[in-house]
């Protein structure tokens, strides 16, 4: 008798679905099971005035798929008790970014403007998931069109809490999905990369979080926020379970022209093969922060905190007793990540949120207009919160033919520069030969909600050790490591060259098995003591 | 405003000049950099697309969507299978 099938690995739910030790829908059940217990309220709109009791949940969720859910088990359970082969995620629950169209479901970008906007179609990875058995259980609470690191700009509240710290952020943009994650409410969840939106939630909420290649992964279906930096990815309780999604979601789509037609590598087949011999990177230019102080309009450089520095030098060393070799290297323009993802962003997101007008799809508003013009002003100004708006602005502003040049084309030089960085120090260089760098995934633990939201730039700047990435279109994964002081989870990142999916949870593997009998690893969010067994 | 089609109130207008100063101080970062010339490419997406790695174009060939129903169902205002939009404002011409 299994007692909590929700708190197991995903790759260990497949395997007893596959020998018939457990049924699907017994998973399904424990799932929901747990979501009754520790989520609370979904996420509604005008939900102002939050209860005690609302402040003791996680509200992962915006929506939950519960019927599609029991379908899908009972089909999967079907096929099993006939004989038939299932799919490689059999039975494995999992819950999706409400950024991504699931066909039949209520998709709404975390905004006003889609609130009842129901999906025609179903986004090209999430389809792969569920042809691989994958069930879907519910749709996540994010911030609003992915804008953000914190979900508190979604229009449905209550927005996500972290469940090692429930008065604290989960992260964002995917924040919903990481609280899922850790909460055991699901075991995978899928969310979207824009800037670090998949790897600073997994590591503010403990959990594996998956940046693939650009173009490794389609978009079609994802709601478009930047679309040169967008990346659909897994968020997971281990490495293995980041690793079946993503071989599942891999892969050319020819509904995305982005996506590249070469073949991913079989991401399972030595993942356990340890690091030995492996060229890994850290660099000082990942443990000091830039960012403007509270108050004032100042730049400050600082380092980062001490327990966050000692936990990536500790995963190194942890590296290094399985012979990886551990190389000190330069990354000189990590620091104008996030300057110059203010412009590009800015100018996609403009871009992308012009389709958002009242006319095809989505929310009109009820006042009187005139004409188009008005309807198009009334309408986005209510349909819209203050994060799409102020992306509108400034994305029109940076991109303005008299200041194209200063802003726009500058930063998409940086971005190359950026880039350089990377390929100067990865193997083929005539430098360093780096099959990985590792460095923090974000500057702080997971910070108190309400602390940071409104102030735009303070906010921004949590993705600066994420975006670099972004910029460069390789691939990353943020790792738990340790948890800080205060009991809050510290993740490491590891960045890796264009497709290197399969080195980097190879290193993340040998990582976790290292310190699979270390005592953070033992620790449970206190929003799910006592449910475990 | 107008070209970005939102219609805002002076108290929001406030915050949002205030904000985007602060933003426009950050962009302004990048001021610092001396390495950025002329000659300097840009990158558009990151990663290389070459032929190797690219998709050719599809064949430009009409399909028949099944989706029509389920989008048409969902527009604020439709008419016989179109979409309805508000009148169009009315300027003159120079």
């Amino acid at each position: 008798m299994i007692n909590h099938p929700c708190d197991l690995p995903g790759h260990k739910l497949t395997r007893l679905v596959k020998r018939k030790e457990l049924s699907a829908v017994a998973i399904v059940d424990s799932v929901f099971a747990r979501i009754k217990s520790v989520d609370g309220e979904p996420g509604k709109l005008d939900y102002l005035n939050l209860t005690r009791e609302d402040k003791e949940k996680v509200h992962a969720f915006i929506s939950l798929t519960e019927d599609r859910a029991y379908q899908a088990a009972e089909r999967i359970d079907k096929k099993i008790e006939g004989g038939k082969e299932a799919g490689p995620m059999a039975g494995i629950p999992i819950s999706v970014k409400d950024i991504f169209l699931v066909k039949g479901t209520r998709t709404t970008a975390g905004s006003r403007i889609l609130s009842s906007f129901v999906a025609p179609y179903t986004a090209t990875c999430v389809e792969m998931l569920e042809a691989a058995d994958a069930i879907v259980i519910g749709k996540t609470n994010l911030d609003e069109f992915t804008f953000g690191s914190s979900c508190e700009s979604s229009a449905f509240k209550p927005t996500p809490r972290n469940p090692w710290s429930l008065d604290r952020v989960p992260g964002g943009s995917s924040g919903g999905s990481a609280a899922a994650v850790a909460a055991g409410e699901g075991s995978i969840s899928i969310g979207s990369d824009t800037a670090g939106s998949v790897r600073q939630p997994a590591s503010f909420c403990g959990v594996v979080g998956f940046k693939p290649t650009y173009g490794r992964v389609s978009r079609h279906g994802l709601i478009a926020f930047g679309s040169s930096l967008d990346c659909p990815g897994p968020i997971s309780n281990n490495v293995i379970d980041a690793a079946i999604a993503l071989q599942t979601m891999a892969g050319k789509d020819s509904r995305d022209p982005t996506t590249i037609t070469q073949k991913p590598e079989d991401y399972l087949a030595q993942i356990s093969d340890g690091v030995e011999g492996m060229r890994i990177g850290i660099s000082e230019d990942y443990f000091r922060i830039i960012y403007k102080s509270p108050g004032s309009n100042k730049l400050r450089q600082e380092p980062i905190s001490k327990e966050i520095k000692a936990t990536v030098e500790n995963a190194a060393r942890t590296l290094e007793s399985l012979g990886a070799k551990i190389i000190e290297v330069n990354m000189p323009h990590t620091r104008y990540g996030i300057p110059a993802y203010f412009v590009i962003s800015r100018v996609e997101a403009a871009s992308n949120l012009h389709r958002f007008d009242g006319v095809k799809y989505g929310f009109r508003t009820e006042d009187s207009y005139i004409d188009l013009n008005e309807m198009y002003s009334k309408t986005r100004a209510q349909g819209f919160g203050s994060q799409p708006i102020l992306r509108i602005l400034m994305g029109m502003y940076v991109s303005a033919a008299q200041y194209s040049e200063d802003y726009y084309r500058k930063a998409l030089k940086l971005r190359s520069l950026i880039r350089s960085d990377f390929e100067e120090v990865f193997k083929d260089s005539s430098g360093p030969q780096l099959d990985a760098l590792m460095t923090p995934t974000n500057p702080t633990v997971a910070f108190p909600i309400n602390e940071v939201y409104g102030d735009s730039v303070l906010m921004q700047y949590a993705d600066q050790f994420t975006v670099p990435a972004n910029h460069a279109g390789i691939p990353g994964i943020s790792i738990p490591a340790g948890l800080s002081e205060s009991k809050l989870p510290i993740g490491v990142q590891l960045l890796g060259p264009d497709f290197s999916e399969e080195t980097l949870f190879r290193i993340a593997r040998a990582h976790e098995i290292a310190t699979q009998n270390d005592p953070w690893r033992s620790a449970t969010p206190p929003a799910v003591e006592g449910l475990r067994s | 405003m107008e070209f970005a089609a939102i219609e805002l109130t002076e108290e929001e207008a406030i915050y949002f000049l205030k904000q985007l100063n602060i933003q426009l101080t950050a962009i302004h970062e990048m001021d610092l950099i001396t390495e950025i010339e002329t000659t300097t490419p840009i990158t558009t997406h990151g990663i290389r697309y070459t032929t190797m790695n690219t998709q050719f174009l599809r064949e430009d060939v009409a399909k028949v969507s099944s989706y029509a129903d389920s989008i048409l169902a969902q527009m604020p205002e439709t008419k016989s299978r179109y979409v309805v939009t508000p009148s169009l404002p009315l300027r003159e011409l120079e």
